[in-house]
């Protein structure tokens, strides 16, 4: 078995605005996203050999293919819940790195708006043994949450206070970002004191429903530099699938995702990275709900296991500490079309390394990591990927 | 400078449940069935399994599979491209043997279609896009195509009709060797022209039926190969062509050929160095979701000439006994049509073919086994093309 490190480059990226989109559909998304990609590369469309194509809501590679016009390329259509785009990536990388294609494009789209409630109140699909109980997302969510608070011995008003120290800092990256969903700071007290969604999590403690789209152009890294010369490198991927063990077994705590933890060791062990929160520059987390986001600094070894809460308190995770975190503003502000969010996270990991992330730009970054995560607490489907700078 | 797929991946081991109207089983039980016969064919166990490849019309996520084969958080990517489904969740999991990165791959395809409303055939819904597909089922898209062939190419109703009732009849007897099959009895030309009529000029036995099942693969590389089995199968080239609805939106597009077909088929036969296909290939497992569909594939696979797939099946140049034999296992019209199982079952008959375990319906000294998988309507298709043979 071989790592993936260093066998492909990504050379072009476009990010569609994410948001309330009424006045765009899927397709113009893919369109939007697929041609700042295109211009970024400096390539066309009728270049790419083959496409991998990311959405939970769409069938086949159709859709993209009548978005940007191919001609019968083969397009590859991924689907694994919110960890979708990291997969769509993945898969492409595997074959430009087998050096099946030369330049691939990886697009991830999701139209959330006008289809009901964004897909997000579960329940359907053929009939299975699974017993899954139709509990919407921040319900599911607030389950870890409970349990952390007890777990780690915090009272409702500690706990509240550093989920809410999260939804501050995302807000913050998210208002010096253009192409995020929600663009505007608010306070501590905000956070705390906003409406419940699903005790313990309130208003600001869950992301938005958004529209987006988002896009890569890869190739192989001896191939890289006839298009630009700060290219980046893929340096590693995990993933890892439940099959419903946190559900089965009873003595599940709630309070860190199994998934997570392989994913994470998974993609460190193909990058070469032993000390996690000292090499690890940045990260892009999925920050669905602020404890997942808390629980991740743990389960990603960044944080000792129950201690998370030091490093939020003394701003560790913030675009000025150690290791900041969303520095896009997260799916908390930039939004979460769910097929387009791992692409999304990748494009600000791109941004960083190159230089170009203007009021977001963090120091000197050497090692970007994205984590994106998808079901429920007891049966994830995790996804990470480890991003470098060319040498 | 990209490299051919040919030779770099090997099959191990495979797997399929009995297709059918499974009333007593699940999505997860058809998993176990399909996935413990590759186990046991290669010799492994489940915790053996690197990754995983799972593709599927209906479920979400690769969770369904690590929870029927309880795999411990190993990656498992889902794939979808409607009837294509299982033939690109083999491409992809090759993609990533052939780059080195794993060493041992699952690649499971599954379909419940029973208890699940009239089997998610009658198109709608989704997200608002500004696509304008007509809401029509597949016997109605695909009887546009019946039409027009018998226009064009000069056929009355009563050739063309018979035409496809050969077709008919050779999957049925076909299928009537398979003890894995849906349908495993034969019928009578008679039959299948007078039967009722599905959406003209389509009748009941024109159409395939709606199955229940699933099917697995074990691959790995070559090198590798040796330690499971000695005849191993090996991957000889993937094509795979995705339209953009160029059907639909030119109004030239006659409907009596299938662009995607001709595309796929092409990048397939390049990869695997195909110079002659219709000499070349020993025999095929074609996309027969109706038998104008397999009319149409003889042609634009390169097989027959346009227009003349008629002396072919006249001859029984396709039958099990013929010179190009296709589905050979009863096809998607007799062996079933659980969607994203299907790409995956069309390569276990050529594993079987070319290993010579295929029983009553063996062909003699296969060489090439070419699998052709099919998603969507005449218009705007997603075409899947997959080439097999023996080791050396």
């Amino acid at each position: 078995m071989e790592s993936i490190k260093d066998k492909v480059a990504i050379i072009g990226m476009g990010c569609s605005k994410f948001g309330e989109r009424w006045d765009s559909d899927a397709q113009d998304l893919l369109v939007e996203a697929c041609y700042e990609a295109f211009e970024d590369a400096g390539i066309e469309s009728k270049d790419i050999q083959a496409a991998w194509f990311g959405t939970t809501g769409l069938a086949t590679g159709q859709p993209l293919a009548h978005a940007i016009k191919t001609e019968y390329i083969p397009i590859t259509r991924v689907e694994n819940a919110c960890a979708t785009a990291t997969d769509a990536m993945m898969n492409a990388c595997h074959a430009v790195a087998a050096k099946v294609y030369d330049l691939v494009l990886v697009a991830g789209v999701e139209k959330l708006k006008d289809s009901g409630v964004g897909y997000l109140t579960g329940g359907g699909g053929q009939p299975s043994s699974q017993t899954g109980a139709p509990v919407p997302p921040p319900a599911q969510f607030a389950l870890a949450a409970n349990r952390y608070f007890h777990d780690y011995s915090l009272s409702y008003e500690e706990g509240k206070k550093i989920l809410g120290m999260i939804d501050v800092k995302n807000h913050r990256n998210g208002a010096l970002n253009p192409k995020a969903h929600f663009q505007r700071e608010i306070t501590l007290e905000q956070a705390i004191n906003a409406p419940m969604m699903a005790f313990p999590l309130g208003l600001y403690d869950c992301c938005g429903v958004s529209d987006g789209s988002a896009a890569a152009i890869i190739t192989r890294p001896e191939l890289a530099r006839n298009f630009r010369d700060d290219y980046i490198l893929a340096k590693g991927f995990g993933l890892a699938v439940g099959g419903q063990q946190g559900m089965l077994r009873d003595y599940y705590d709630f309070t860190h995702f199994d998934e997570t933890i392989n994913a994470g060791r998974m993609a460190y062990e193909a990058a070469g990275i032993k000390n996690p929160r000292k090499e690890v520059s940045m990260a892009e987390v999925h920050d669905c709900f602020s404890i997942t986001e808390l629980i991740i600094y743990e389960d990603m070894q960044w944080s000792p296991r129950g201690r998370a809460k030091e490093d939020i308190e003394s701003g560790f995770f913030t675009l000025e500490g150690g290791l900041p975190v969303n520095t896009d503003g997260g799916l908390k502000c930039f939004g979460h079309p769910i097929g387009a969010s791992g692409i999304r996270m990748i494009y600000e990991m791109y941004l960083q390394l190159q230089g170009k992330a203007g009021p977001r730009q963090v120091k000197n970054p050497k090692f970007a990591v994205t984590h994106n995560l998808g079901g429920t607490p007891g049966s994830f489907t995790c996804a990470v990927s480890i991003w470098g700078c060319r040498d």
